[in-house]
């Protein structure tokens, strides 16, 4: 019999409520940059808008392009750590992090202008989210001397828009153009989570009555696995426009939403024991005629989640053909995880050395979502963690095409709850892109 | 509330562009440092020119055949290519064609290639008018109204544009805008015509190229006089909508000619060796 029979029902809890706590990053709108140029700016790029990645950011800009036809591609590599700070706590009062890591290696951009009829037609997809979650993580001594608790987690999260676009300009200094995508989200997730408790010595009767009767001595154990398959499609208009008030200075504005068309959760969730629980509901080893507890349920259900609609507005001063500068802010209306708008700001510089090399930085910053966390017994928060970034690229041109290397690095803190209701836990992010782009003129 | 507020933002937002839509930029601000440094052709540009014209040549070909006249074909090359050796494009070899149709007309393709229908030269009177309509569209090509149009530029070799393209999937983005860029100047050129902008610069090129070549310069003008009164009559072809009204071309034609002082200029219109060539 085990000395604490609470210990077994918190750990349950644990288990739970920990599988829902961490995933996808929904609760941040910002978390990919895209383009080539747009990238080194920090995604500053509504009011320029001038390339292939235009067509994500502020469709109207792809007529001030320089080349008549236009193609565009970015890959990206990504790597991210957040360290869940004392998110569970050993028999000895120890402390430890809960740290999950992820990288990707995404080609995340690809777009295509050319002249149609009074305007500029194009094409692009990108993916504006994606995540490749891991995690795999044992801790010893948590909540009882000689327990052992490992997790695995995997969990891939990709969000792509692919989608036609048209331009036009009216008159010198103004332009409006309209991006329809295709939305589509894939997710799976997989999290297998397993207890294990010091040997007590009990012996389990396997094939009682039978020729192969065997007695085997098995510790206590927890074993919990949970699987999440999720689609969802829509369409997501982005229309933007963009003007020039006076020579050097361009303003462009953006605005867009997802309407979602259908959205699919598969849901497995598993679990095994050899505790069990009596009568009175209390937890307690198996006796050894009790076969171990199985717990299995498959589900399937739609949901309904609201995007926000989002405004997308900024400024470019063209200081002369080697300098410029760009600031931007994004506004998104409250939906559901949240109950005031949210707005991310941007900045960013384009300095070219030569004529043919040029570099770009910026600095953008990507909040939370979500409400700032406070301890609640009866619900669990999401987290809150605020995420700023910096970015760096160097293009090389030549006449008709432009290589650009570059990097985003970033950094956020802020507050969970993986564990549960009462208890929140400091939150660090850091994270880094290379990217790699190229754009060919024709 | 929330929502309204946020309605509010996009509506100021729009309110506040609305009044600058008035105000006239020409964008040039735009232009990049690395843009500013494409000065001269390469030989890629010009293969690429080549390339191109020969396409929409074919396409030309494939309407009108070439009239079946290997002397007066050989007549109209001579006088022509006389044209192009005064002209500054000695990057690339002109070829001139008499097409077998009877309505006036003549075409020009990047790389060098002019057409003349056998309808435009029976409306000639002397040599320096067929001079004058080849040396028209000679100052097409040499202008690059076409090339500089449709954007054709040539593949680049160096490193950077090659790994650029492997990133980019280019290649088959190439192949397909090149298709359509010839189905577009095809257009452009039989149907909807050159910008009025870009024919009256090659009028300006011409008669300084007749000049230089020593053909009268005023045939041009004497030739555009004649067809205006021969096609009055006749209904109005597709492609004028777009072409400057004749009488403008004259105008224009008396301007550049008193500037450029070629009013007195008595050269020759070689009018007997044009009849000997051209049976009518």
């Amino acid at each position: 019999m085990l000395k604490n029979k609470n210990l077994i029902t918190i750990f349950f809890l644990l288990l739970t409520i920990s599988s829902h706590s961490i995933f996808a990053d929904q609760y941040h709108y910002n978390n990919i940059l895209i383009g080539n140029r747009a990238a080194g700016l920090a995604g500053s790029y509504v009011a320029i808008s001038d390339d292939p990645s235009g067509l994500y950011y502020n469709p109207s800009g792809i007529v001030y392009a320089a080349s008549s036809n236009i193609t565009a591609n970015m890959n990206a590599y990504n790597i991210g750590r957040t360290k869940y700070v004392a998110a569970l706590k050993t028999s000895t009062g120890k402390n430890v992090d809960w740290i999950r890591t992820s990288s990707a290696l995404v080609p995340n951009f690809f777009g295509i202008t050319q002249p149609l009829g009074p305007g500029t037609i194009g094409f692009s997809y990108a993916i504006t989210d994606s995540l490749l979650e891991e995690q795999s993580q044992s801790f010893n001594n948590i909540l009882q001397n000689g327990t052992k608790y490992t997790i695995n987690f995997n969990n891939q999260d990709v969000t792509n828009n692919v989608g036609p676009s048209y331009a036009v300009s009216i008159g010198d200094n103004f332009s409006i153009g309209l991006t329809l995508y295709a939305y589509f989200r894939t997710q799976e997730r997989i999290f297998n989570q397993i207890y294990q408790l010091p040997n007590d010595g009990k012996e389990f009767i396997y094939n009682a009555g039978e020729t192969n009767e065997t007695s085997i001595e098995q510790a206590p154990f927890f074993i919990a696995n949970q699987y999440l398959s999720r689609s969802e499609y829509g369409v997501k208009p982005i229309f933007g426009m963009s003007y020039t008030p006076f020579s050097k200075l361009s303003l462009g504005l953006s605005v867009s939403q997802v309407f979602l068309l259908s959205s699919t959760i598969k849901q497995q969730d598993s679990s095994a024991s050899n505790i069990c629980v009596d009568d009175a509901g209390v937890r307690a080893r198996c006796e050894e005629t009790q076969p171990a507890e199985f717990f299995l349920l498959n589900q399937t259900f739609t949901t309904e989640p609201s995007f926000p609609w989002q405004i997308n507005v900024g400024g470019a001063y063209f200081y002369s053909n080697r300098l410029m500068l760009t600031a931007n802010a994004w506004i998104y209306e409250a939906v559901n995880l949240s109950d005031r708008p949210l707005v991310n700001v941007a900045g960013g510089l384009e300095f070219y050395i030569t004529g043919k090399f040029a570099i770009r930085m910026g600095a953008y910053t990507n909040l939370a979502n979500t409400p700032k966390l406070v301890p609640n017994a009866d619900n669990i928060h999401n987290e809150h963690l605020d995420i700023i970034g910096s970015t760096l690229s160097f293009t090389h041109f030549t006449r008709s095409s432009a290589i650009s290397i570059g990097a985003a690095g970033t950094y956020g803190r802020g507050k969970a709850q993986v564990t549960d209701s009462t208890n929140i836990q400091d939150v660090e992010y850091m994270g880094m892109s290379v990217f790699l782009s190229a754009s060919n003129s024709f | 509330m929330i929502k309204t507020t946020f309605k509010r933002i996009f509506l100021i937002a729009l309110c506040v562009m609305l009044p600058f839509i008035a105000y006239s930029e020409d964008g040039s601000f735009r232009m990049r440092a690395h843009q500013l440094d494409i000065t001269s052709d390469t030989e890629e540009d010009v293969d690429a020119e080549i390339r191109f014209g020969k396409t929409i040549s074919a396409r030309i070909l494939g309407q009108f055949p070439v009239f079946e006249d290997e002397k007066l074909n050989h007549y109209v090359n001579l006088v022509g290519k006389s044209l192009a050796l005064n002209s500054n494009r000695d990057d690339i070899e002109f070829r001139f064609s008499v097409l077998d149709a009877q309505f006036i007309n003549a075409y020009s393709a990047p790389g060098g290639y002019i057409f003349i229908t056998k309808g435009a030269i029976d409306a000639m009177q002397d040599e320096s008018e067929l001079a004058a309509v080849l040396a028209h569209e000679v100052a097409h090509i040499t202008e690059k109204h076409i090339v500089k149009e449709f954007k054709i530029k040539g593949t680049e070799k160096s490193a950077t544009a090659g790994v650029s393209r492997l990133l980019g999937s280019s290649k088959s983005s190439a192949q397909a805008l090149f298709s359509q860029a010839v189905d577009n100047a095809v257009n452009k050129l039989l149907d909807k015509g050159f910008k009025q902008k870009d024919e009256l610069d090659s009028d300006r090129v011409a008669l300084l190229l007749l000049a230089n070549t020593g053909y009268d310069p005023s045939a041009l003008s004497r030739y555009l006089k004649r067809i205006k009164k021969s096609t009055k009559k006749e209904k109005k072809p597709k492609h004028k909508a777009t072409h400057p009204p004749t009488t403008k071309r004259i105008d224009t034609l008396k301007q550049i000619s008193k500037l450029e002082n070629l009013d007195n200029l008595k050269f020759p219109k070689a009018k007997s060796r044009f009849e000997q060539h051209v049976k009518k």
